[in-house]
């Protein structure tokens, strides 16, 4: 055997090693994850609900309030159709003559773009991002039978849009969002809440209206986020002439350290175009601390939220609130929810006591 | 004119096909590091692939653990120098999230998320909460230390906390 078969030899074996340790190193790396997938496994239902119960001031009732369904389907690799649908008080009848409340909503039916692993794209129906529930509202979540009125009144949870957006995030724990979408159009009375439009063809045809929603997001230490949003609405009244801008600032923090929450939240409206000036600044803010432990079956949580919000509904409506409450998860997939609001309004008082049974899995 | 239409869409239509067909397999798993690498950083080599066959009462705990039934009847690991090595996969809202676990003396000594599929979440794999678990031990069917979450991701950290105690229970059945 001479030189060059020996070389010839030596190196054809090296590369048989090379060619053997990559395929051993391949096979491994591919024998991880997701096997095989056939058509079905690429959809994922889910559902959450919750059933609330209230006694004290005002009606006593028991209200079916919310059953949500919500199936993703996996398009393709890189794209990802998401939808939630809603009944909402199924069976409760607090309208005049008995008329039942019953609501039926697409909340979400967007397509998600993955442009790349740190950058996705939505397009469709989807959740404003502002605030802490309306992004995230599933009853096992959240301390309380009913949603904070923060983010009922001054940041219309559930608030949903046609649009457009893009989600970057970053290594360092921050979150961008950048969202182009319809808007409100709170008609003459300069009511947030009512300027929901929907998707209601009449209203964006009175209206044009669009807006755009930025998000900083930032969860780069454990248990820990920090968030800012600033939006602006380009028309929010199809009955007034002219245009009413706005502009809605909104920040919050949730900090868990062991069993012990805190959450707080803060948003501001600056409203152009109304006539009446109690309309012009919406605000409002709540504070919530909270303490959770394990239990020898499941984990129980205590409350208490203090929250001020000014908002307009035909007159100025200036609140003060208080609330204390239990949650009891036993298991993370079903929580059992008591409650005691005292709404001052104004020197009048609303006391409620409040029960709930909510889920999601 | 259309010529050179063609060419300037051409580009793009090709993008657009390969993001639509997804063309490039796995392109939105994010990858920290591959399961070779990880074993190869740990032990210098990947070393010989052994086996642990899960008896009836191994399963039941280890389902005990996890919440769910494990799939599989046997679980690979990877042993030298005094530690023991599992990836393991599972799932956190949607997607198998595959984490690589180096246990030794009965406690976490390292934790690396290797693969994430999820959109959500991903700060689960960042080391300021990876590194919560290390000096973890077992205690009954879940870990001995408190980890703090990630807001927003809660499947995902409850994912990495099974797994850590299934790291852990299954490097104590080794010859068992």
């Amino acid at each position: 055997m001479n030189h060059q078969t020996i070389t010839t030899t030596l190196l054809s074996a090296a590369l048989l090693g090379i060619a053997s340790a990559g395929t051993e190193a391949d096979a491994l790396d591919g024998s991880f994850g997701a096997k095989e997938e056939t058509f079905f496994d690429r959809f994922t239902f889910g559902s959450y609900g919750e059933l609330h119960g209230r006694a004290g001031d005002g009606e006593d009732n028991i209200d079916a309030h919310r059953l949500v369904l919500l199936t993703d389907f996996q398009v393709s690799k890189r794209i990802k159709f998401v939808s939630e649908l809603e009944f909402e008080h199924v069976y409760y009848r607090g309208q005049s003559g008995g008329e039942k409340d019953e609501v039926t909503e697409v909340e979400q039916a967007y397509f998600e773009f993955t442009l790349r692993d740190d950058l996705l794209l939505n397009a469709g129906i989807q959740l404003i991002p502002v605030g802490i529930i309306n992004p995230t509202h599933e009853p096992t979540t959240f301390y309380g039978v009913e949603r904070p009125n923060v983010e009922k009144y001054i940041i219309p949870s559930t608030w949903w849009e046609g649009a457009l957006g893009i989600v970057k995030t970053y290594e360092s724990g921050f979150q961008l969002d950048v969202m182009a979408h319809s808007a409100l159009d709170m008609k003459s009375d300069g009511y947030i809440r009512s300027g929901r439009p929907k998707l209601h063809l009449s209203d964006y045809q009175d209206t044009h209206s669009w807006g755009l929603t930025s998000r900083v997001k930032y969860t780069g230490i454990a248990g820990l986020e920090l968030a800012g949003a600033l939006q602006y609405q380009d028309d929010t009244s199809s009955t007034i002439s002219g245009k009413q801008s706005t502009i809605l600032a909104e920040t919050h923090a949730i900090y868990r350290k062991g069993n012990f929450e805190i959450r707080a939240l803060a948003a501001y409206w600056d409203v152009d175009g109304y006539s009446n000036s109690d309309a012009n600044n919406q605000w409002g803010y709540y504070i919530e601390p909270s303490y959770a432990v394990d239990m020898p079956k499941g984990k129980a949580g205590v409350f208490a939220r203090f929250s001020q919000y000014e908002y307009f509904n035909g007159t100025r409506r200036d609140q003060k609130e208080f609330s204390v409450g239990v949650n009891y998860w036993p298991i993370e997939e079903v929580v059992l929810k008591t409650d005691y609001t005292n709404i001052d309004k104004g020197g009048e008082h609303d006391e409620t006591y409040n029960f709930g049974i909510g889920y999601y899995f | 004119m259309s010529f050179i239409m063609n060419l300037r869409t051409l580009p793009c239509i090709l993008l657009l096909a390969a993001i639509l067909h997804g063309t490039t397999a796995h392109a939105a798993d994010k990858v920290y590091e591959k399961p070779s690498a990880f074993l190869t950083r740990a032990f210098g080599s990947i070393p010989k692939t052994r086996a642990l066959s899960l008896t009836s009462a191994q399963q039941k705990q280890l389902a005990s653990i996890l919440g769910h039934r494990y799939r599989q009847k046997k679980v690979r690991y990877w042993t030298g120098g005094g530690k023991s090595a599992w990836i393991l996969d599972e799932v956190g809202k949607t997607k198998p999230i595959t984490t690589g676990f180096i246990i030794r003396g009965g406690r976490i000594a390292e934790i690396k998320v290797l693969i994430y599929r999820e959109s959500h979440g991903w700060e689960v794999s960042r080391p300021f909460f990876t590194k919560q678990f290390v000096g973890a031990s077992l205690n009954g069917k879940s870990l001995n230390k408190k980890v703090d979450g990630v807001v927003g991701a809660t499947l995902s950290v409850n994912a990495l906390k099974k797994l850590g105690a299934a790291a852990l229970y299954l490097s104590g059945q080794i010859g068992k």
